[in-house]
């Protein structure tokens, strides 16, 4: 099949994962595998006075229990925030390097979360690995928990680690507080709120996991991650020992989000322990565990200010943000979060001035990393809760006061006073359409329908910039091979997105050569040379120009040889289709027989590239969501949703519908059923699917979608990303679309996630019954 | 999981004896609360005694104004049953929006009220119809079975074998359910029987209760306005991450006004 950027081409993935051929951790079997479990902390924050696992290792099957003792004589490493790596590094605002807290893989002398691991038992079988970890005996000391920024920066309160007085990471800025202060000082109108951008529990379909095996000192991980270079870097760092002499696995990968790029503290446990007893050890986590020890993500308390003059312009834009961090700092999450919030704070408007302020606490919850959308998605909550309620305020449309302050097409590359240039964006347009599409002119006539059936019905909408980052650099190779076969090795894999499809399709097109021929190899550290992996929207704009690199070194190669066989100067060869042509002649060979020529010569027709293109982008788009209400419940229906995205360039239309609808899914979560509760005591509240409401099929609505493509110059594919738009924009349009249908009752404001009690809640005295 | 032995009963009195000579035995029947309680190692039964297979505990039948329902019948199976939607439309509607169709291919009425969790819908319908729980040993009338959270007249050694339900005049079963376990965050079951208007109320509180307000409002006029002003009071009521107390109240109001229009319809 001949293949072209933009075509719908369907999933080659999805054989092999429906029918159950897919190879999940779970599925991979190694002989004389021994069995691990973790025994946990049951205290938020603790200290082990005793730890005595004698009993457990004496225990029926056991073949060793480890603690923080054993990780000590083996001179293992803490797992690495990495804010003073020199490719993460990012200072407090007044200079100060950042504190770098020790987050052990098995606790040391304390536990600062419920679930933080204490003891890594490995037997025979699971069970019987289970029976010896009830038999260690743990006397915890408890102290009281901080479970939220406001009381992690309390005087007095309990400090979590030594390193880090007030519990305080960072306290981080941006922008020009005397500028915004004069602003605000003489403005028309200041709108304020209060937000809080609610803490998630990412859960992804596959448990953690982790096996590892090693030969004499060859150490292979087989680990669930978002990157398998990255986790190379890791273990070995903690270990030790070489990058050579670790490999790092990844199969199919169930669900990433961000999260499952955290180096888990377990992958250290399962090759530690399979050193010390020379067989593979194999952990397989459940899903009670996932609740507690999986990293989550967001949790801010927000204080935010627009100031605007009297026609609705915006004249200043102040925010502070208290960030409840969690019990460790996992490595590169605070450049994840700084790096996406700020740049990104004053989103598709103009602000002639800003200031932002971001203050990390560590609290005696789980880790916060990175999640879908990290930082754009809270900013965008801050902007349209306040634009929508700044409109209210003054009696102004809501489209409107959006549009007299969008920042204008003309006005491209723009710099948005925050540490960003946009390169493109033609975001009044994609307004335009998106209203089109959403039917925004026929809402009242749908509103009266509802109103007739006795529901409310709101409207919302939200405009959203964000930035696609990640690390600079990405690893392609490309090979011929003579037995009419492209081989293609990627860094950066998939966890469900559709990689192996969307890098055939860039390589196929590239090459003008059948799709079918493209082999991609992904998540092998022996067999893919070098790589980062997938984050920040980066695979097709990083891993994805790499392939087209790649591909275009093969060709320059491919030229040399062919020239070789036609006795032609590689100047002369032009190369189309899967032939190397001699320029104005009918002399041709083709690429595979090129391939054959090179391998004669024992050389590879090949290309490879660690490509480095360090420039952000800006996917950009609106979000339509419509309500109907059911006053006497509060209960929210999405029904409609409508969604315009500029991703730059559609590589394939089809996948992009997927990571749009997948992302609009995982919004509606945030901003209407994803709740996780802690007690005063640290205890997790909401820690299983009966308790945490992750949206269902019939949760959803149909969703509208629609492109609008503005290339990106700064990529050879000219794309910008599409993985988190969804989750960026659908929270705020939901919540507009909520308070809109709420005005009547006189809400202004409603927490995420707006569950049926929280709506009927704000009805207030004038709800009906 | 902890080890322990299974036995599949071929008879109501092999289970029992099966679980007199065990040290700790328990019933399977759909398995939809014991076994995940045993996977999180929460429960430890050294004997498990399967009776979900057991003929004299199937079956569906309409005779006499009654509708019969062995104990180990699925939810699906109550809920497509033509004799049941004929005769009891509010018991098949009820059982068809048990959790989901893998919940109702496996789940059992008797399971289910044996189990008497609060939030179950079934104990609804139990208690709003007055139906009458047969076991092994005797017949329990629906008031005297349900004795709050978890706890039922059951002794040890007792099985579910049938329930039997007295055709209503009118019944009616509306759930609000909670949208992460999709249990009932509240359901109330109302139904004009022979014996007068009944009301039960499940999710909201420890147990399945009724409300004898708004039984006596509705025995005076079985329309939804009659009900639309009675609050329940939130003092004995559930409080947790999903809903208050007070919250609970309300809607046990707002689902009676709707059951009864339901009903009405």
């Amino acid at each position: 099949m001949n293949v072209a950027i933009g075509q719908p081409i369907r999933r080659v993935e999805d054989d092999r994962l429906l029918r159950g051929q897919g190879r999940f951790l779970e599925d991979v079997r190694l002989a004389h595998e021994a069995q691990a479990v973790v025994l946990r902390s049951p205290h938020a924050h603790a200290h082990i006075r005793l730890l005595d696992p004698s009993a457990a290792r004496a225990a029926p099957g056991v073949l060793a229990v480890l603690t923080h003792a054993d990780l000590a004589a083996e001179g293992v490493k803490s797992l690495p925030p990495m804010t003073r790596d020199p490719r993460y590094e990012i200072k407090n605002s007044d200079g100060s390097r950042m504190p770098e807290p020790e987050h052990w893989p098995l606790a040391k002398d304390k536990v600062r979360h419920v679930g933080d691991p204490v003891a890594f038992v490995v037997a025979e079988t699971r069970a019987q690995a289970l029976d010896a970890a009830a038999l260690i005996a743990v006397d915890y000391d408890p102290l009281p928990a901080v479970i939220d920024a406001a009381s992690a920066r309390a005087p007095g309160a309990p400090v979590l680690h030594d390193g880090a007085p007030g519990n305080r990471v960072l306290e981080w800025s941006v922008g020009d507080r005397k500028a915004t202060d004069d602003a605000f000082a003489k403005a028309h109108r200041v709108t304020r709120l209060k937000l809080h951008n609610n803490r998630l529990i990412c859960a992804y379909l596959e448990p953690r996991a982790a096996m590892a095996s090693v030969t004499g000192d060859a150490i292979t991980l087989y680990a669930s991650g978002q990157g398998a270079h990255r986790f190379r870097e890791t273990l070995s760092f903690c270990l030790g020992v070489a990058q050579d002499d670790v490999r790092v696995v990844m199969g199919d990968v169930g669900g990433g989000f961000g999260p499952r790029g955290f180096f888990q503290p377990e992958n250290v446990l399962v090759a530690l322990a399979a050193r010390r007893l020379g067989r593979p050890v194999r952990w397989i986590g459940d899903r009670a565990e996932s609740f507690t020890t999986d990293v989550q993500a967001r949790d801010h308390a927000i204080e935010c200010a627009v100031a605007l003059d009297a026609n609705g312009r915006f004249l200043a834009l102040d925010v502070s943000s208290d960030w409840n961090m969690g019990a460790y700092v996992p490595a590169r999450a605070v450049f994840a979060q700084i790096a996406h919030m700020g740049p990104v704070m004053p989103g598709a408007y103009r602000f002639p001035a800003l200031h932002f302020t971001l203050r990390g606490y560590l609290t005696n919850m789980a880790p916060i990393y990175a999640l879908r959308g990290i930082g754009r998605a809270e900013a965008s909550h801050i902007l349209e809760r306040l634009i929508e309620e700044a409109a209210h305020e003054m009696k102004l449309d809501r489209v409107e006061i959006r549009r007299r302050n969008l920042v204008p097409a003309s006005a491209m590359p723009y710099d948005n006073k925050a540490g960003s240039t946009y390169d493109s964006g033609e975001f009044e347009a994609i307004m335009d359409k998106a209203l089109d599409l959403a039917d925004w002119r026929g809402f009242g006539a749908r509103k009266a329908q509802s109103r007739a059936r006795g529901l409310l019905r709101g409207i919302g909408l939200c405009n959203f910039v964000e930035n696609a980052g990640g690390a600079p650099s990405e690893f392609a190779e490309v090979k011929a091979d003579p037995a009419r076969r492209l081989d293609l090795y990627v860094g950066s894999g998939p966890s469900g997105q559709g990689h192996e499809t969307v890098y055939a399709q860039v390589l196929a097109a590239e090459l003008g050569l059948p799709f079918e021929d493209v082999r991609t190899h992904i998540g092998d550290t022996a067999i893919v040379k070098a790589g980062y992996g997938s984050a920040a929207s980066r695979s097709m704009r990083k891993a994805g120009s790499a392939v087209v690199l790649g591909a275009r070194i093969m060709i320059e190669k491919g030229k040399i040889l062919a020239g070789d066989m036609m006795e032609a100067t590689p100047a002369d060869i032009e190369y189309q289709a899967g032939w190397f042509r001699v320029a104005g002649t009918d002399k041709s060979v083709h690429l595979y027989d090129v391939a054959a020529h090179a391998r004669a010569k024992g050389e590879e027709l090949s290309g490879a590239i660690d490509h480095k293109q360090p420039e952000e982008t800006f996917p950009n788009g609106c979000q339509v969501a419509e309500v109907e209400i059911d006053p006497e419940t509060g209960k929210v229906d999405l029904v409609r949703h409508s969604f315009v995205n500029d991703v730059g360039r559609v590589i394939n239309p089809l996948l992009l519908d997927g990571q749009l609808h997948g992302g609009v899914a995982q919004g509606i979560g945030q901003a209407m059923t994803e709740r996780t509760v802690y007690d005063a005591d640290g205890q997790l509240l909401s820690g299983s699917f009966m308790d945490y409401c992750i949206p269902r099929a019939d949760d959803m609505p149909f969703f509208a979608t629609a492109f609008h493509e503005v290339p990106c110059a700064g990529n050879p594919l000219g794309v910008k990303g599409a993985g988190e738009g969804g989750t960026t924009g659908a929270p705020p349009a939901i919540l507009n679309a909520i308070i809109d249908a709420l005005r009547d009752f006189g809400a202004t404001d409603i927490d995420m996630p707006a569950a049926p009690e929280t709506v009927w809640r704000a009805m207030g005295a004038r709800r009906p019954g | 999981m902890y080890a322990f032995n299974y036995h599949r009963a071929k008879s109501v009195d092999e289970a029992v004896k099966l679980q007199k000579s065990a040290s700790e035995g328990s019933f399977l029947a759909g398995g939809h609360t014991l076994i995940p309680t045993m996977k999180q190692r929460l429960a430890k039964p050294s004997d498990v005694i399967d009776i979900s297979g057991l003929k004299e505990l199937q079956g569906i039948s309409v005779a006499g104004g009654t509708v019969t329902i062995g104990a180990a019948t699925r939810h699906g199976d109550v809920a497509n049953s033509p004799e049941v939607k004929k005769a009891i439309p509010a018991l098949a509607d009820l059982a068809g929006h048990i959790g989901d169709p893998q919940v109702r291919n496996r789940g059992t009425i008797g399971g289910s009220l044996a189990n008497n969790d609060p939030a179950a819908d079934y104990p609804a319908a139990v208690l709003g119809l007055g139906a009458t729980v047969h076991t092994n040993k005797r017949a329990i009338e629906a008031d005297k079975y349900f004795k709050g959270l978890f706890e039922t007249a059951l002794e040890q050694g007792e099985v579910i074998t049938k329930v039997t339900f007295p055709v209503a005049e009118k019944a009616a079963y509306m759930k609000f359910p909670n949208p992460a376990s999709r249990y009932a965050l509240v359901g109330v079951f109302v139904a004009k029987t022979k014996g007068g208007v009944r009301v039960a109320v499940t999710g909201a509180g420890p147990g399945v209760f009724r409300s004898a307000d708004m039984e006596k409002a509705l025995g005076a006029s079985f329309e939804a306005d009659a009900v639309a002003s009675i609050k329940v009071s939130s003092k004995n009521l559930n409080s947790d991450i999903h809903a208050s107390a007070d919250y609970r109240a309300h809607l046990v109001t707002v689902m009676a006004k709707r059951a009864v229009a339901k009903a009405n319809s």
